[in-house]
């Protein structure tokens, strides 16, 4: 998959890395038990800090996205993700509040915030190659 | 007019050539170290610019090349010789680099009125392929397994000869194949060809390191496909330079052996000029076939299509277009811009160290032996 990162986003570049590869995995583009770059590759092809990708690695590990083996190094998981339970879905409910509650402060209606979730959920389906 | 200037023309007449025509053979992303959108090089301007800088260099090169009748004469001392080829050589770099920098500095402000410009400069994103690196970019280095066995047979076969190697040894030569310099036989001198195979067989494992480990560059326009491109393009030079380092240390080895060899200093020669000139040759052909990055193939494989994504053009970090200075990137390697091949990265102290390294490899021997 492409990778990309913004250096002049406010989000920290290490939160870019992690969400980036999430949706790499979200669209397919990146299968499971695929190898991931090493962090000082990765960190030299980004031509970021070599904590920075670590960081982001690390990250992916303690939510289930990927295992950091000695042999292989970085691989997705390579077992099916734990499905949405209760917990999950409450914690969602949870980080998608304060996007709705800034949408609402500019005025936008249910309509609209639905019309713009489904936007961005046709952005992460597999695209057709 | 001697009849080392007739060797020295034939190897710069290429490089001439060479040097003329880089602004052909880098990326088509690429105009005088400065990032241009694609087809931007073909415009009236920028080709204005390549048009003036060949024509200069061209220009140059013929001047170099008579004052090199007119400076060098046959009666002059072997001192005096490379006295005035220094003298010459370095001005024609001085001056073909001035051209450059001319071209670069009106390109680089030329960028800035262009419409296309707020939008290329505005991006800081930087854009990386995960799959890259499990490409397979470069041999392996089993590959100069070979070299270590050559030297080391050299050394095994020099030793257990040792005394049939005459009293007084050769240790330099003119173009003419004459001895100008001689010291007495020892095992250490007997074996000073060996010590630099192997002080180049490190720098060509650094070189064929820095092919393998230089960061990936994605081209905007063509992502998948300048990355296919340059998979090709670091294999091959890393073929070229494993095959190029083998046929040095061949070279150094006949060179060690040839007291015993009893070959005349014609054959030598001979030997000499045909592997400089295979090394000349086949970096040019690649150079050319190829073009920096792999900017000259073209791929078979377009199923991928051509999606464009925005990238960070990282002018701010290369200085003059040719130095790449980012304290904040940890890369040691990186591909050239204006030229083809690989450069360090001038913000990492480890490239310094290593380039420190390489020139203490090279010039130690050459002060010392």
């Amino acid at each position: 998959m492409l990778l990309s990162i913004d250096l002049q986003s406010e989000t920290p570049i290490y939160t870019q890395i992690a969400e980036s590869i999430i949706e790499g995995i979200a669209r397919g583009e990146l299968a499971k038990g695929e190898g991931l770059p090493s962090v000082r590759a990765l960190a030299v092809d980004l031509g970021v800090n070599l904590h920075t990708v670590n960081k982001a690695y690390q990250l992916l590990k303690q939510e289930g996205y990927v295992q950091i083996n000695r042999k292989q190094g970085v691989v997705i998981e390579p077992n099916e993700f734990p499905k949405a339970d209760e917990l999950f879905k409450r914690r969602q409910a949870e980080r998608m509040k304060p996007i709705i509650a800034e949408a609402i402060c500019r005025g936008m209606t249910q309509e609209q915030i639905r019309e713009l979730f489904y936007e961005v959920h046709e952005s992460l389906q597999p695209r057709q190659q | 007019m001697t009849g080392a200037n007739l060797v020295l023309i034939g190897i710069f007449i290429p490089v001439i050539l060479l040097m003329a025509f880089t602004p052909y053979l880098t990326r088509r992303t690429e105009a005088f170290g400065v990032t241009v959108p694609d087809g931007v090089k073909q415009q009236s301007y920028i080709a204005r610019h390549i048009k003036r800088y060949m024509l200069l260099c061209l220009g140059l090169g013929i001047i170099l090349i008579a004052a090199m009748f007119i400076l060098i004469k046959p009666e002059g001392s072997e001192q005096d010789h490379s006295i005035w080829y220094s003298v010459i050589i370095v001005s024609y770099l001085v001056l073909t680099f001035l051209v450059y920098i001319v071209s670069h500095l009106q390109i680089k402000a030329w960028k800035q009125q262009q419409p296309w410009y707020e939008e290329t400069s505005s991006s800081q994103k930087i854009v990386v392929q995960t799959r890259f690196h499990k490409e397979k970019t470069t041999i392996s280095l089993v590959w100069y397994v070979p070299h270590i066995i050559v030297v080391a047979l050299a050394m095994g076969y020099s030793i257990i000869h040792y005394d049939k190697f005459p009293e007084l040894l050769p240790m330099q030569y003119d173009f003419n194949g004459e001895v100008t310099r001689a010291v007495e036989k020892s095992i250490g001198s007997v074996l000073t060809l060996s010590w630099l195979s192997i002080a180049m067989i490190i720098v060509f494992i650094i070189s064929h390191l820095s092919i393998a480990r230089s960061k990936q560059v994605i081209e905007s326009q063509d992502p998948h496909g300048s990355l296919q491109r340059n998979v090709i393009f670091r294999y091959s030079w890393s073929v070229f330079l494993a095959i190029a380092g083998f046929l040095v240390v061949i070279l150094m080895v006949l060179g060690q052996l040839s007291p015993l060899l009893e070959w005349s200093s014609n054959t030598f020669m001979v030997i000499v000029f045909a592997i400089v000139g295979i090394i000349l040759l086949g970096s040019i052909l690649l150079s050319v076939k190829l073009g920096q990055g792999g900017s000259r193939l073209k791929n078979s494989n377009t199923q991928q299509g051509k999606a464009s994504v925005e990238v960070a053009d990282l002018d701010q970090h290369w200085k003059l277009g040719i130095f790449y200075v980012n304290r904040n990137d940890p890369a040691i390697f990186v591909e050239k811009r204006f030229g083809v091949g690989w450069s360090i990265n001038y913000g990492n102290p480890i490239a310094w160290l290593i380039t420190i390294g390489i020139l203490a490899i090279v010039l130690i021997p050459a002060i010392f032996l």
